[in-house]
């Protein structure tokens, strides 16, 4: 089994390497920088002796990231898994936010998914056990004050998970899509937060275990699920109130 | 980056300042180059050379990785944020290990590198230098390096035994040793004083894989000086589990509202200790074991109560170590100081930099943090310099300027090469000011 996982080199999608390594997959791994994709190579072939490749895309040129997968897999077989713990966040991103960055965010959290999903699938359905897993934020459950395109774009990607499943359901591919809440972090280190931040390498377990398993949309830790209802439930008069 | 309360490893020495977790290689070329900073392992030294008040420390722990492996070079090549356990599990199930390792695991091998650290029979095997083959550096000005003993030697003797201030130190290629053994087997013989002890670790130090004594220097014990020898060597004959791991820990000391050693405690802890070896010592150890008895000491160590303990390490000349204990003991009974633990380890090397060198026999004592702790240091400056020995600095969390410059014959030209290097001096800690450098 082949796995290709879209923004592999830190934080959560590192782990996943580690986890699918770890079941036997074979491993095609992208992200944008070349210095960090050779020692997660690296050390995952020693640990493991799994075959593991890697090209770079720099998923806020969406195009020239296809055009680079299309090249890739021109002449290997194609992934029965693909993965994408990829995501762009700024600070900056708010009301104010020049309209030249939104580009950015959309293309990093939303576009470039949905181009490499549409030229895969087709290949993809011809092969055994073929799954597509996205990951969402629990910060597009209802619209906030900060993060606003993120949110938005995050809120996309998940209609489109959606509207795939929908497609797939006379096909044998799954389409998993979770909704992550607070996730062990390179930025979460840095930040106070309500709740403890879940454990990446523990969630990348999950995520591998659950492979098999048609269950749609998941909120992960399943607390948040419970949260993320009240938030939408949540009267306006009061959810003006919280301070995001 | 995030504020963090910073603590050296005998709770001596506390900073507030900030702390930075980069998992991403672009972290090291976009800082800021102004940035003063220090690169930060596992924190474990008593020494405060990882961080400084209002100042940037940059943990390497998400860089962590396997970069290279070859067999026919015994060599492995890792980043500087692996630790002594993470690469000892790998080497132990391909059949490998490193010769040279300080007594606790959670050690990283960034800092194993920058405080040049010694294993458990340095005479014969020399400092953790000996074991990298090169390492890649990082400094803003200079952007990465690679040193070796053959290329930028400068850089590599600067930065091996340089508390980390030449700069980041990214990765670095190891030599690893081909385990031709099956079984450690260990023994361990008594003997009833200070000079005996320490004539047994002379004598038998060249035929012992590893080699260490233990010294009871209880003020009120009535053999004062008596002690163990550890001797372990690498077994070919008998089948054993060596390389089994105890489960990982945590690393970090919680101290113990309350001291638990003093004159009332110390005479009969040590003497059940010292039973307790006696009658109780495991002839057929692990590997691992035997590498870090540390491991298991964490207790001990918390057991020192809110205020933390003294740790002091000096290589004794050969020709003075008489003197030198004779003026320790009756400052000991004198001055009724509790010595939780002192240890003797065979030393061997030409003085270099700020290496913790020297043709002589290693002292190890730790004694608790109180009233009398911070004379009886100072008194063991004075015989330090007294008897021409040299203090290790990774080990001393106050240890000064004046002791070191005395002791090291080439603190100046580090202090002067460094400067060379590093005109701006970016890399900086606690101790790195208190010594001037």
């Amino acid at each position: 089994m082949k796995a290709l996982i879209v923004g592999a080199s830190a934080g959560f999608g590192k782990d996943l390497c580690y986890s699918l390594a770890g079941k036997g997959y074979s491993l095609v791994i992208t992200s944008s920088d070349k210095k960090d994709l050779i020692p997660l190579v690296a050390d995952i072939k020693f640990k493991f002796g799994t075959k593991i490749s890697y090209f770079v895309i720099d998923a806020k040129d969406p195009i020239s990231s296809i055009s680079k997968i299309i090249k890739f897999f021109k002449n290997q077989s194609k992934p029965n898994v693909i993965l994408f713990p990829i995501g762009f966040v700024s600070d900056l991103d708010n009301l104010n936010y020049h309209f030249k960055n939104f580009d950015n965010i959309f293309n990093v959290n939303l576009k470039v998914i949905v181009g490499i999903c549409s030229f895969m699938i087709p290949f993809m359905k011809k092969l055994k056990s073929p799954v597509i897993v996205g990951f969402g934020s629990i910060a597009s459950v209802r619209g906030r004050d900060k993060n606003i395109v993120y949110s938005a774009a995050k809120r996309a990607l998940e209609s489109y998970f959606e509207s795939l499943r929908f497609a797939m359901q006379d096909t044998n591919l799954l389409v998993q899509f979770y909704r992550l809440g607070y996730i062990e972090s390179h930025s979460s280190i840095y930040k106070k937060l309500v709740f403890k931040p879940y454990r990446s390498v523990l969630l990348a377990n999950k995520v591998t275990a659950n492979l098999n398993k048609d269950f749609g949309i998941s909120t992960q830790p399943f607390f948040w699920s419970i949260i993320s209802q009240i938030l939408k439930l949540l009267p306006w008069f009061l959810f003006k109130k919280i301070k995001q | 980056m995030k504020k963090n309360v910073f603590s050296s490893f005998d709770g001596g020495s506390q900073a507030v300042g900030y702390v930075s977790f980069p998992d991403r290689y672009r972290y090291w070329p976009d800082l800021d180059s102004k940035i003063i900073r220090i690169s930060a392992g596992s924190g474990l030294s008593n020494a405060p050379a990882s961080f400084k008040s209002n100042m940037l420390s940059i943990s390497h722990a998400k860089f962590n990785r396997i970069l290279s492996f070859d067999e026919k070079k015994c060599e492995i090549e890792v980043e500087a944020g692996s630790t002594l356990f993470d690469i000892f599990g790998i080497l132990a199930q391909k059949g490998y290990y490193l010769k040279i390792q300080p007594g606790y695991s959670f050690v990283s091998i960034g800092g194993c590198i920058a405080a040049n650290v010694h294993g458990k029979n340095q005479a014969e095997d020399g400092c953790f230098k000996e074991q990298v083959v090169s390492l890649k550096l990082f400094h803003p000005q200079h952007g990465i390096i690679k040193a070796s003993p053959k290329t930028n030697k400068d850089v590599f003797d600067l930065t091996c035994g340089g508390y980390g201030l030449t700069g980041h130190i990214l990765s670095a290629k190891l030599k690893i040793k081909k385990k031709n053994f099956s079984a450690i087997s260990s023994s361990v013989v008594q003997f009833n004083s200070f000079h005996d002890g320490v004539n047994k670790l002379r004598n038998e130090a060249r035929n012992c894989d590893f080699i260490y004594t233990w010294f009871d220097f209880a003020f009120n014990s009535k053999g004062f000086g008596n002690g163990l020898l550890y001797k372990s060597h690498f077994d070919k004959n008998r089948e054993g589990s060596h390389f089994n791991t105890t489960k990982k820990s945590n690393k970090k000391i919680s101290f113990t509202p309350f001291n638990l050693y003093n004159k009332h405690t110390i005479n009969f802890l040590n003497k059940s200790y010292k039973l307790k070896e006696i009658y109780l010592h495991k002839t057929h150890q692990t590997f691992f074991e035997t590498l870090f008895p540390l491991q298991k000491t964490m207790t001990y160590y918390s057991l020192f109560g809110p205020s933390g303990f003294c740790e002091y390490q000096v290589i004794i000349p050969h020709s003075s170590i008489g003197e030198f204990f004779n003026e320790l003991r009756s400052y000991i009974i004198k001055n009724e100081i509790i010595i939780t633990l002192a240890s003797s380890k065979l030393f061997s090397g030409a003085p270099q930099y700020l290496y913790f060198q020297k043709d002589g026999i290693s002292l190890a004592l730790n004694f608790p943090r109180n009233s009398k702790s911070y004379n009886f240091l100072n008194f063991l400056d004075e015989l330090t310099m007294k008897y021409m020995c040299i203090p290790n600095i990774i080990k001393d969390s106050r240890l000064e300027f004046k002791v070191v410059k005395y002791c090291y014959e080439n603190f100046e030209s580090f202090r002067n090469n460094l400067k060379v290097f590093d005109p701006q001096r970016l890399f900086r800690s606690v101790m790195s000011d208190r010594l001037f450098l």
